[in-house]
């Protein structure tokens, strides 16, 4: 379920204020009112601080600030050193080797060290991580019931700062998972106290400050030990509000950073700042329950999935968007499969279905005139319910939608990160599908180190699910950045805006920047 | 008319100057043209060949929609060829080095000036590409773009231009040096055949080096063995002219014996001569032994003359002959001073420089001991006739005895020291073919003239 708490990012796409008379008021209005801090908007503070407990895009855009992980991506998704300075992996790629930078410090000063890994690992692996999908590959995990016993067999500190990571078998993209959101390091020290996620000790380059809650405001500063060197900006205010009024305040100059709200390339904003246009490993989706009538039905699914006019909703909501090629993001291993269903009389069942959408969507309203519109004249009972978001997600981690728009983003540009959604077994099967012949393949995937073999087997179960027919994917986005023109060194991440490095972006000098 | 003459080094390379400047530039030129053209050719084709060699590698991942690697590849592509690099599918950016805004939105082909090569310049860039794809399998619909900079390829390629030019000119220049000294090399036999003739011209003695190069050895040669020719030529010549002389010299004897020789024979008959008084007769017979004598001595002296070597003429300066005389007659002399006003020159005449300087010294000698205080030596020349004259401030000679002394029938002594050898002088100035004359000195004493024919 994490996956999609965590990836769902909620847009309010539809923010469009007509007339030229407004434009000019943002651009008289486009004055920096700084006082040296950076202001970044967020469609909510963070849930938690915990790293294993991170299922929201907020909470990954705060844990990417204040914790560093082993290894990082780029903004074109290539695998750095980030506490690990150098990694090796054994031939038969079961062993992976990690040398911790002497430098590394966690923000109380103290070095970090390979065993703070290990006790990170770990944690990762724990019954309440919400990540353990990720990491049961790691030698000595049992996947019933966590790690078996206080320490694990996979995960040896060689030394101070030499790191051996055993793997039950080979699996390449575990690298990918160790520079994702969650596999961040913690201080093993501290990490028996239960209030530590109140005042956390982080290892990244901005060092956790504090909450004001009647604000809705955290602020993080800069680390001055951080091992990449002194961050240029010396204090983020992450503060929440909705997309209007973030819109609102940007442009005013009090927010310099409305990264975690891609907008359309059209919106008004983009006349006074800058804009940064990105692909992101994205699909929008909706979800089909296969455990509610008549979703059971998989030639149900099948019809109802061939009904959606999703190339009609990109054009009428997202222009900017990529056709969604499949469930794979495009330009990723797996987005190339083109599956028909070869449906070609469609007989709607009478059973009434029940689509939930965020409400917080800026165009939820005119989504659901589309959808019920469009599939009642192929003759299906639809209603589409516009629903407040926490509360779309309790009926989604409980099962209950029908169906459900959401969309999925990625941690780690692998298929296999989306396709673990369908394991039988997965906790976070959102679709209730069980499909033995998906279940062997994925676990063959896993232990697959050939590239070309593994991508095969990719499409194998990628068809698999298109022919399950438990997503109609809608389209792939494309995310517009909108920064302040005071800003300096902002990088988009092709990831997602969770991934982006504020340890380079600075404020200009005359907005309120250091000189 | 003057003629200004250059060394034949000077000329040789005077013509071959325009030649070699002309074509130093023109061979750097094209060897720099042809360096650059290689310096851009191997740009733009190891462009092509790394196109070449990712196509397949690419190809797999353009299959697998493996954007991640396909973005480590282009920006290690990039940074190894410092170039932007755009891999395009379906007219959109799959991958870029550049700014990942331009991912997955349409790809804008820079405008294109010209194509060259396969490969199309815009204004600004190179731009190679290659279409992505597996030998032998449908297509991809993807191509490849490399795009370099344009500006620093044509420094790169103007740079080796440059340098390339710059090296081939000091290579010319180094050359045209060697050159220089090859011509100066090859001339040098030339040099040295020129001092052999030269030498031969002047009779210096020089010790000659053998040349080494068959036509100039062939040469020097034949010039040595003209020069021996003339000199055998001029020794024939010379001895025929001593042959005439001589023979002269003897007519000379006998014409001078004819009057003493009929003097005699009259004296004898008046002696004879019943008719004759007496007085006559006696005076007659007493003048006959002195006659006699006279006979005897002019036929010693001429016998004597005669037997001296036959003048061998050479025609050399005979400025050198009397002022070696003067130093010879001088070495002996305290009292009297010989004052030559012979100025500095040379005149060349026909001599023998032996014979001419005894002559010389018999005259110096003469005057020497004749004169009170100074004896005057000088040398007139004109257009045929070169004139010694040795004067002295002495008391003088009886001119009606000077035939006497010249024939050698006088009787040399302390009465008339001057006529001593007069006529030995006179024989070897009538050898050279010409001609004693005596007078009255202005210095108030004797003055002898000898005149020689010049050339």
């Amino acid at each position: 379920m994490n996956l999609w708490e965590k990836n769902l990012v909620i847009l309010i796409m539809g923010f469009l204020i007509q007339g030229v008379s407004y434009a000019d008021g943002l651009r008289n209005a486009a004055q920096p009112v700084s006082s040296g801090a950076y202001v970044k908007s967020l469609f909510s503070l963070p849930l938690t601080l915990d790293p294993v407990q991170m299922n929201d895009g907020a909470s990954l855009v705060v844990g990417n600030l204040i914790y560093d992980g082993l290894l990082k991506f780029s903004p074109t998704l290539k695998l750095e050193s980030a506490i690990a300075e150098s990694w090796s992996t054994s031939k038969d790629g079961k062993t992976l080797t990690f040398k911790i930078r002497e430098n590394a410090k966690f923000h109380d000063g103290t070095k970090i060290k390979a065993e703070d890994v290990v006790a990170s690992l770990m944690r990762a692996l724990s019954p309440e991580s919400k990540v353990r999908k990720y990491f049961d590959c790691i030698l000595g995990a049992d996947e019933k019931s966590g790690v078996a016993g206080g320490s694990l067999i996979g995960l040896t500190a060689i030394d101070q700062h030499t790191l051996q990571i055993i793997l039950k078998y080979s699996f390449p993209p575990f690298l990918s998972v160790l520079a994702g959101a969650t596999a961040k390091i913690l201080p093993k020290k501290y990490l028996s106290n239960p209030e530590f996620f109140k005042n956390p000790v982080g290892s990244g380059a901005f060092k956790y400050s504090g909450v004001n809650v009647e604000k809705k405001e955290m602020s993080v500063v800069a680390f001055p030990e951080y091992y990449g060197g002194l961050p240029k900006l010396s204090k983020i205010i992450l503060k929440e509000s909705s997309e209007v009024d973030a819109i609102s305040a940007a442009a005013s100059g009090e927010v310099q950073d409305l990264a975690n709200w891609p907008l359309t390339s059209s919106n008004k904003i983009f006349l006074i700042g800058k804009k940064f246009s990105s692909p992101v490993a994205s699909t929008w989706i909706i979800g089909i329950n296969t455990t509610k009538k008549p979703f059971n039905d998989l030639y149900t699914r099948q019809m109802f999935k061939a009904s959606v006019n999703t190339e009609g909703f990109r054009l009428k909501f997202y222009p900017d968007a990529l056709p969604a090629s499949g469930y794979i993001p495009h330009g990723l291993p797996g987005s190339q499969v083109k599956f028909n269903l070869g449906i070609k009389v469609i007989k709607p069942p009478q059973n009434k279905i029940t689509i939930v959408i965020p409400n917080e969507l800026a165009s939820a309203q005119e989504m659901k005139l589309f959808l019920e519109s469009d599939l009642r004249k192929k003759g299906w009972n639809i209603e589409v319910v516009v629903m407040p978001w926490d509360k779309l997600i309790d009926g989604y981690n409980k099962k209950i939608h029908q169906a459900f728009l959401v969309s999925m983003n990625m941690d780690y540009p692998d298929a296999e990160f989306l396709l673990k959604n369908f394991e039988s077994t997965s906790p976070d099967n959102f679709s209730g599908l069980k499909n033995k012949k998906l279940d062997l393949l994925l676990k063959a995937t896993r232990r697959q180190q050939d590239r070309k073999k593994r991508e095969a087997l990719y499409l194998k179960a990628l068809k698999l699910t298109e022919e399950s027919a438990v997503t109609i994917n809608l389209f792939h986005p494309r995310a517009n950045y909108w920064i302040s023109n005071c800003v300096e060194g902002f990088e988009p991440n092709i990831l997602s805006d969770v991934y982006i490095d504020y340890s380079k972006v600075s404020l200009k000098s005359d907005c309120g920047g250091e000189k | 008319m003057k003629i200004n003459t250059i060394s034949f080094f000077r000329h040789v390379n005077n013509s071959l100057n325009p030649y070699r400047w002309v074509i130093s530039l023109v061979v750097a030129s094209l060897i720099s043209l042809f360096f650059a053209g290689l310096s851009l050719g191997n740009r733009i084709d190891s462009d092509r060949l790394m196109l070449s060699a990712l196509s397949p590698y690419l190809a797999t991942l353009v299959e697998s929609s493996d954007r991640p690697e396909l973005l480590r590849v282009v920006q290690s592509v990039s940074e190894a060829k410092k170039s932007d690099v755009v891999l395009v599918q379906d007219d959109n950016v799959l991958a870029t080095n550049k700014s990942i805004a331009d991912l997955d939105m349409p790809f804008v082909m820079p405008k294109i000036n010209f194509h060259f090569f396969d490969t199309d310049f815009s204004p600004t860039q190179i731009i190679s590409s290659l279409e992505v794809k597996h030998s032998g399998y449908p297509s991809l619909n993807a191509s490849l773009y490399i795009m370099t900079p344009l500006m620093p390829s044509i420094r790169n390629t103007v740079s080796v231009f440059a340098i390339t030019f710059f090296v081939s000119i000091l290579v010319s220049m180094f050359s045209a040096r060697q050159t220089r000294k090859a011509i100066k090399k090859t001339l040098k036999p030339l040099d040295q055949l020129h001092s052999d003739i030269k030498g031969l011209v002047t009779e210096e003695d020089m010790i000659s080096e053998p040349i080494y190069i068959r036509e100039f050895e062939e040469i020097r040669h034949t010039v040595n063995q003209t020069k021996i020719d003339l000199d055998n030529a001029k020794d024939r010549l010379a001895e025929e002219k001593a042959k005439k002389l001589s023979a002269e010299s003897f007519k000379c004897l006998i014409h001078d014996l004819h009057n003493p020789v009929a003097v005699l024979r009259l004296r004898a008959r008046i002696a004879n001569d019943p008719l004759q008084d007496s007085e006559t007769r006696e005076e007659a017979a007493l003048s006959i032994p002195r006659i006699a004598d006279q006979i005897l001595n002019q036929v010693t002296a001429a016998k004597k003359n005669l037997e001296e070597e036959a003048v061998s003429l050479r025609e050399s300066n005979i400025v050198k002959c009397i002022e070696e005389s003067i130093a010879q007659v001088n070495a002996l002399t305290l009292r009297k001073s010989i004052v030559s006003t012979i100025s500095e020159g040379s005149v060349i005449v026909a001599h023998d420089p032996v014979l001419l300087k005894r002559a010389l010294i018999n005259l110096l000698e003469n005057g020497v001991e004749a004169a009170n205080s100074v004896v005057r030596v000088s040398i007139l020349q004109s257009e045929n006739m070169a004139m010694i004259k040795v004067c002295d401030d002495g008391p003088g000679m009886d001119e009606t005895k000077i035939p006497i002394y010249f024939q050698g029938r006088g009787q040399s002594g302390k009465a008339n020291r001057q006529a001593f050898g007069l006529s030995s002088t006179n024989h070897i100035v009538r050898s050279h073919g010409g001609k004693l004359i005596y007078r009255k000195s202005d210095l108030g004493g004797s003055c002898f003239e000898i005149r020689l024919g010049v050339i």
